[in-house]
């Protein structure tokens, strides 16, 4: 089981409280799209995504990008058992959509850089370490049910 | 041979020329040492190294960070040939400082971390893909002479 410090749930909690899902959301997910253009393979019914410019204004990445970002509620809730919570949603992601598991860390590089864009200096080292400590539980856990 | 657009180029000589390699420097492998503990292991004379506190006021810290961000400005002014470029920095970190080549990418997740905090909503998607090109062709010339 992942031994969590009490600073650091301290620090997870607070980076959820300030965390405004439908911005952050959409920007994650755009990002992975434009930097990582490989993955667009995924989102074939999603429309125009040619352009960096047509993958900020698709709404249907803005929507997807706040339903996966609330996907990351489940493990802040219940952080001493994030492996179990996502064991439906490895499933689903495995069996069901398909998606490589090498995808997870390249969303969550991108979702770590629009939080340490919008948090600014208070993205300390500290806060930094908790924050990537969590997102590798989640997406170990999110890979955990593929083999 | 890595191809670059004209807007790229552009943009890595202006993020280059905003980075005050002073501050960053030490900034990135503070951060390297505290979120990635295990790199410790590399720095055993640099004294003391027990909590994120110490390692973001020790002075060899400091120091060496702005060596390795220093070492950066070699890619920037030879964008056509940034392999060559660091052939002996890859066999010196090989052969002599026997680094593993997977700390190379370590550093660079926190140099981009870094930059996202400095500069907020001007590190945007297409920022993000040209600085993360740039960074993963550094890594792969410092791991050019590996094998």
């Amino acid at each position: 089981m992942v031994v969590w410090t009490d600073q650091e749930r301290a620090f997870i909690q607070d980076i959820f409280s300030k965390l405004n899902y439908e911005d952050a959301g959409p920007k994650a997910l755009q990002r992975v799209l434009i930097v990582y253009p490989w993955t667009q393979r995924y989102f074939g019914g999603f429309g125009n995504l040619y352009s960096a410019e047509a993958i900020k204004s698709n709404p249907m990445v803005a929507a997807h990008g706040i339903v996966v970002l609330h996907g990351l509620d489940k493990a802040m809730k219940n952080m001493d058992d994030i492996k179990n919570a996502y064991a439906d949603l490895s499933v689903l992601h495995s069996e069901k959509l398909h998606v490589d598991p090498d995808n997870f860390r390249l969303l969550a590089d991108c979702l770590t850089i629009v939080i340490a864009a919008t948090m600014g200096s208070s993205f300390t080292a500290s806060v930094q370490a908790a924050w990537q400590k969590f997102i590798a539980v989640v997406v170990s856990a999110l890979s955990r049910q593929y083999h | 041979m890595v191809e670059w657009s004209d807007s790229e180029r552009k943009t890595v000589a202006s993020v280059w020329g905003k980075i005050n390699v002073g501050e960053i420097g030490p900034q990135t492998l503070a951060r390297v040492l505290i979120v990635y503990p295990w790199t410790q292991r590399y720095f055993g004379t640099f004294g003391d190294l027990s909590n994120a506190a110490a390692i973001q006021g020790n002075p060899k810290v400091s120091a060496h960070g702005k060596t390795v961000l220093n070492a950066l400005d070699k890619a920037v002014k030879n964008m056509d040939n940034i392999k060559a470029t660091y052939a002996q920095l890859s066999q010196l970190h090989c052969e002599k400082l026997n680094v593993d080549p997977g700390n190379f990418k370590l550093l660079a997740n926190c140099l981009t971390i870094i930059m996202a905090t400095a500069f907020g909503p001007a590190f945007t998607p297409e920022v993000q893909a040209t600085w993360q090109k740039l960074l993963s062709v550094v890594v792969s010339a410092l791991t050019s002479q590996y094998f």
